[in-house]
């Protein structure tokens, strides 16, 4: 992605966290786009029956997204923050209205024989997750903040030590719990 | 304690509780949580969930989870989407796969399916390419070139569904040989279609009579576009960067034929090698030798490398020198010495046309017919929607929408609707909260809004006339819509329900952009094609005061309006029967101004949301697609010719932007027509076998006439690519074209003499009579009519009278010498005269007319009077009893007895509706068009990719 793209999602990042609600509606077909050319990596791997080794692909996605290692950011945590809250709500918004997962009590749940292997993913509805985000934001704000930067944002123990200014243990240990809280939150729903 | 503070002890204790082993967690637990045991579950709880958490939950990362299960999603629907076609049988086969002939369960059609080599999956991004660069050539909507449907995997294996093609191959008919002017015609049509996708910058590379089909009504389909680059196996050159074709002597898959010296030696290749082969192929079809040959596939090469072949000419001595240096210039060594464009190589050849070299030349395609095998209709006439994997399809070309709507480059399709029957009118509501339609069910039409997942709802379902033609009001709360068959206007509040009538009669509302007033037209139109009411004035109506006014009495139908307000567009009737669009000051000043002026039907005229340009449908690339015209919304001034935006459907109808202009929602329609015949007993008025199919398919099938030897229906065909008249015997053998150009050519009848056979056409500019013999000779214009133009016609028993019905107004009788002298046959006020009445049949004993207008309408001539005889049905047919009618209301055959006006129901053919109706000289036979309509509402949307 040229600079000039950096510069403008990272202007864009900031007119959105400054509220303006306009500068989200560009950012999102950039992150469809990232979404819908990894969408296309698996499912070309998945037909030749590859093993999925994407963590680079993931990374260079977000890297793409949040060209944050070559911008020099006054207030760098703040940023960090502001592009882990828009990924969460623009792939929240995705997951509802592009895959139809439900909101609230009656997620749905693939059942793993029926489906490609791609979507083993175990992991959770995304509209129950935010919701039970939500709830575990009111209890406990640096948790709720460890799981945004880390689930959404796809930052590292340290790069989400270092945005909360707080040691890595503590992230470690935010992070566990708030992982068992909402599992536990999600498999009761 | 606040839940907070409670939350934190909870973490306190569990943080502690993990870090101990399983024995001492117990006893730390006991004495942590002594006082509260709630506490001690819900830790507890959490050190369960911990562990189970711990094997995979939220591992990975949000994004990368939303994307495999968009992945998933996407398999799933391409999985499915290959079970809904069922292999019939085996096509051929090849290098580069197998082909079958398969049904398409979805839509009920025929397809074919390639299923390509294993090896061609090895690399995705190379298929993904193809996939790209075949759309591209399919979305094209050349009927020339095939139509893709999908592409898709099976097994780890690719396929290819394309459109059905009957007819032979090239090699085929080249095999039985062609006269000259043929194999020059053929040459043309496939230049044709390579200038169509050489402009897009699209390559075939590997041109050869196998990959060309001939239909046997002469129309030539361009095959496997791209497919050359992807059977390449040369793994190491599939990067983004190689748009080579590497050739290496012995891997080339199929012959060599037909390769340029650039591909023979393994060098970039561009547009100038399809230019090459195609000279290949004209020289082989012209003179029956292929021009470079040898017993070795080297000798092949060193000739196409080394040697000139002789010219033409030297082998068949009705070769033209013209002709020579045709091909001599297409099989220049040097790319740069060749025709460096397709288009040159076709204008030399319509050169020869101008010449007068060939006076048949431009008959080739209907002589190409007579060299390939004779069969009914062709059932792939018509191509149809892609069905593809709605986020895979792209359009490669940027400028076919205004960048200023589709800001993305790419558009990606999705089907918005499921359920049967025929839809018409989608429209979007704003931030996707749901799509509105007009569908019809059991009969009847209402508007439904369909919203998430769950069934449409029907919005119009107290009232029992049903609802049609909604439109949306500015604010996205109020829909206006008309109630057939009066057209009452009335609006629906979408959120109440609550129903408002705004006036009796109107069809076709448009919202003025700022809500205050609704534009509506004074008539009705069902099908672009067949207009009951003529003229239709255009009105609108203030909605405060419910005051009308006149905008223009010039035929206007399907308004709407500009979204600064000044301007109306609207389609309408003009020149005797064109179908073209206009736009005039919404305020009814001034004179319409023309945005189309030509025989393709224009129509569903609709502004883009920033006004720059109108959008239109229009048939004029041979099937209905999206057309646009950049035009001055203040002054109507078209600002350049109209552009192709094209959809992947070949029969789209109806469509509407999303007020944000980054949607558009159309119906996609599958129109199926067939010529059936039953068996009659004309004295116990019964139905006693049939319906028979005689022919059919997907082109539309009307206005059969029987011949008096009873051996010959001849009928117009709409759509294959042109409107023109054809004959086929009774048991469906020997289907032939009479009439094949760019003109309309409608209800034929046999004169009873069985010599001629009368129509009418456009051929003069505006519809008149003419006559042509059953053997194509003889073309005849026999009226010159002034007033509303002439439609349907009939011969009187003896033939010697013909009475012609018009687009308005009474009928006209022509007799005496030559059929010189007119008449009209004038209402006696008896009777209030529909608007349009058109005479279908001539009593046998020469002294009834009957016809249709606002139901069964009869003309006695001895009483100089009309009588009617229904309020519904159409197209009525004498018996041989001068008494009993046959007439049909949609899937109803009816009996009429014209002695007591009592009417009678004969036989039901639902799902299948009539078109048309006859019966034979004898009453044994009674012979009509049936048709059914499947549509579908899709959704273009930017911005995916």
């Amino acid at each position: 992605m040229a600079n000039a793209t950096s510069r403008e999602i990272t202007g864009l990042l900031k007119a959105w966290s400054g509220g303006d609600e306009s500068a989200l509606e560009r950012l999102t077909p950039l992150i469809y786009g990232e979404l819908h050319r990894l969408a296309h990596y698996y499912m070309g791997r998945e037909r030749d029956g590859l093993t999925l080794q994407t963590s680079a692909l993931i990374n260079e996605a977000y890297m793409k997204l949040v060209e944050v290692r070559e911008v020099q950011w006054q207030d760098r945590a703040h940023f960090l923050g502001v592009a882990a809250r828009l990924m969460r709500r623009i792939l929240v918004d995705f997951a509802r209205t592009r895959l139809a997962e439900k909101r609230g009590g009656d997620r749905q749940r693939v059942s793993l024989d029926a489906v490609p292997a791609v979507s083993q993913d175990s992991g959770p509805d995304m509209l129950a997750l935010d919701r039970a985000l939500q709830a575990l934001e009111e209890l406990d704000q640096r948790q709720s903040q460890v799981v945004e930067l880390r689930f959404f944002g796809g930052m590292t123990i340290d790069e989400t030590a270092a945005v909360l200014q707080v040691s890595p243990g503590t992230v470690r240990r935010d992070w566990r719990m708030a992982r068992a809280w909402l599992y536990r939150e999600l498999a009761g729903a | 304690m606040t839940s907070r503070q409670r939350y934190h002890l909870i973490a306190e204790i569990y943080h502690r509780a993990v870090e101990l082993g399983a024995d001492e967690q117990g006893t730390f637990l006991e004495r942590a949580c002594a006082e509260d045991p709630g506490l001690r579950r819900e830790v507890e709880e959490l050190i369960s969930a911990d562990s189970q958490a711990s094997t995979g939950f939220m591992e990975t990362s949000a994004l990368d989870l939303v994307a495999r299960r968009l992945a998933a999603k996407n398999l799933q629907f391409q999985q499915r989407s290959f079970g809904h076609y069922r292999l019939l049988s085996p096509l051929g086969s090849g290098g580069m796969g197998e082909v079958f002939l398969a049904e398409d369960l979805k839509l009920g059609r025929k397809v074919a399916v390639k299923m390509l080599p294993e090896h061609f999956s090895q690399d995705p991004e190379r298929l993904r390419r193809f996939e790209l660069e075949s759309k591209a050539a399919s979305a094209l909507n050349d009927p020339r070139i095939i139509t893709i449907h999908e592409i898709g995997w099976e097994d780890g294996r690719p396929f290819i569904v394309t459109e059905f093609v009957e007819g032979d191959t090239l090699r085929k008919v080249m095999k039985k040989g062609a006269p000259l002017h043929v194999a020059v015609g053929v040459i043309q049509q496939i230049a044709n279609a390579l200038s169509a996708a050489h402009l897009h910058g699209i390559v075939h590379r590997d041109l050869k009579p196998e990959n060309i089909m001939v239909r046997p009504d002469g129309l030539i389909k361009v095959l496997d576009f791209g497919l050359a680059k992807l059977g390449e196996r040369d793994g190491a050159e599939s990067g983004p960067q190689n748009e080579h074709f590497k050739t290496e002597p012995g891997k080339v898959v199929g012959t060599i034929h037909y390769m340029s010296p650039e591909q023979a030696l393994g060098k970039p290749v561009d547009h100038r090698t399809d230019i090459f082969s195609l000279g290949v192929i004209l020289y082989e079809f012209a003179c029956g030798r292929r021009p470079f040959h040898s017993d070795s596939d080297a000798g092949i090469y060193d000739s196409i490398l080394n040697r000139t072949p002789l010219p033409p000419s030297k082998f068949r001595r009705d070769i033209p020198p013209q002709l020579d240096r045709v091909i001599e210039k297409a099989l220049a060594k040097d790319p740069r010495q060749r025709y460096q464009k397709i288009s040159q190589l076709r204008d030399d050849l319509d050169a020869l046309h101008e010449m007068h070299l060939w006076s048949r030349l431009r008959r080739s395609a209907a002589n190409l017919a007579s060299t390939v095998l004779r069969k009914p209709l062709p059932a792939a006439a018509l191509a149809v929607v892609l069905l593809s994997a709605a986020a895979f399809v792209h359009l490669t070309q940027r400028q076919q929408f205004n960048p200023a709507l589709f800001s993305a480059t790419d558009l990606a399709f999705t089907p918005l609707t499921t359920q049967s029957g025929e839809k018409r009118y989608p429209i979007l509501l704003p931030d996707d909260r749901g799509l509105l339609y007009a569908a019809e069910s059991d009969g009847r039409w209402n508007i439904y809004l369909k919203t998430g997942g769950g069934d449409p709802k029907n919005l119009t379902e107290s009232l029992d006339a049903g609802a049609d033609q909604p439109a949306l009001s500015p604010e996205g709360n109020l829909i206006a819509f008309s109630s057939p068959p009066t057209g009452a206007l009335q609006i629906v509040d979408v959120a109440s329900g609550s129903i408002r009538r705004l006036s009796d009669s109107g069809f076709n509302p448009a919202w003025s952009p700022d809500g205050s007033e609704i534009a509506y037209a004074k008539g009705y139109f069902g099908q672009p094609g067949t207009r009951a009411v003529y003229p239709s004035s255009l009105w609108a109506m203030e909605l405060a005061s419910g005051r009308r006014r006149l905008i223009t009495r010039l035929d206007a139908v399907q308004p709407h309006w500009s979204p600064d307000g000044r301007r109306i567009a609207y389609w309408g009737l003009h020149k005797g029967g064109r179908r073209d669009i206009w736009t005039i000051a919404a305020d009814g000043s001034g004179e319409p101004v023309a945005v189309t002026d030509d025989p393709a039907i224009n129509w569903n005229p609709v502004w883009s949301p920033n006004g720059e340009f109108l959008y239109f449908l229009s048939d004029r690339s041979g099937s209905m697609n999206l057309w646009r015209v950049p035009i001055d919304a203040r002054t109507g001034e078209t600002l350049g010719p109209p552009e192709s935006a094209t959809l992947p459907t070949a029969a789209g109808a109806y469509f509407s932007f999303s007020q944000d202009g980054r949607r558009l929602v159309y119906v996609h329609e599958t129109k199926r027509t067939g010529l059936y015949a039953f068996d009659f007993d004309a004295e116990r008025h019964e139905i006693r076998g049939g319906p028979r199919r005689i022919v059919g398919g997907s082109a539309v099938i009307t206005n059969p006439d029987l011949s008096p030897d009873q051996q010959w229906f001849v009928f117009d065909a709409i759509g294959a690519p042109q409107e023109g008249l054809s004959l086929v015997r009774r048991d469906g053998s020997q289907f032939r074209k009479l009439t094949d150009d760019s003109f309309k050519d409608r209800a034929p009848r046999w004169h009873p003499e069985g010599d001629r056979i009368l129509f009418f056409s456009d051929r003069s500019g505006r519809y008149e009579l003419w006559t042509i013999r059953p053997d194509g000779s003889g073309l005849e214009q026999i009226s010159a009519t002034e007033g509303p133009a002439a439609q349907v016609s009939n011969w009187s028993p003896d033939g010697s009278r013909i009475a012609v019905s018009r687009q308005s107004g009474p009928p006209l009788l022509l007799s005496g010498d030559r059929l010189k002298r007119i008449q009209t046959l004038r209402p006696d006020g008896n009777m209030d005269f529909p608007p349009t009445f058109l005479i279908w049949s001539w009593s046998p004993d020469g002294k009834r007319l009957a016809g249709y207008g606002e139901g069964i309408v009869l003309y006695d001539f001895e009483k100089e009077a009309y009588q009617r005889q229904t309020y519904e049905g159409i197209r009525p047919v004498w018996l041989p009893d001068n008494r009993w009618l046959l007439f049909f209301q949609e899937d109803r055959l009816r009996m009429l007895d014209s002695a007591t006006g009592s009417v009678r129901d004969l036989l039901s053919t639902a799902p299948m509706e009539f078109q048309s109706l006859g019966i034979s000289r004898d009453g044994r036979t009674v012979f009509a068009t049936l048709f059914s309509t499947e549509s579908e509402v899709w959704m273009a949307s930017a911005g995916l990719k």
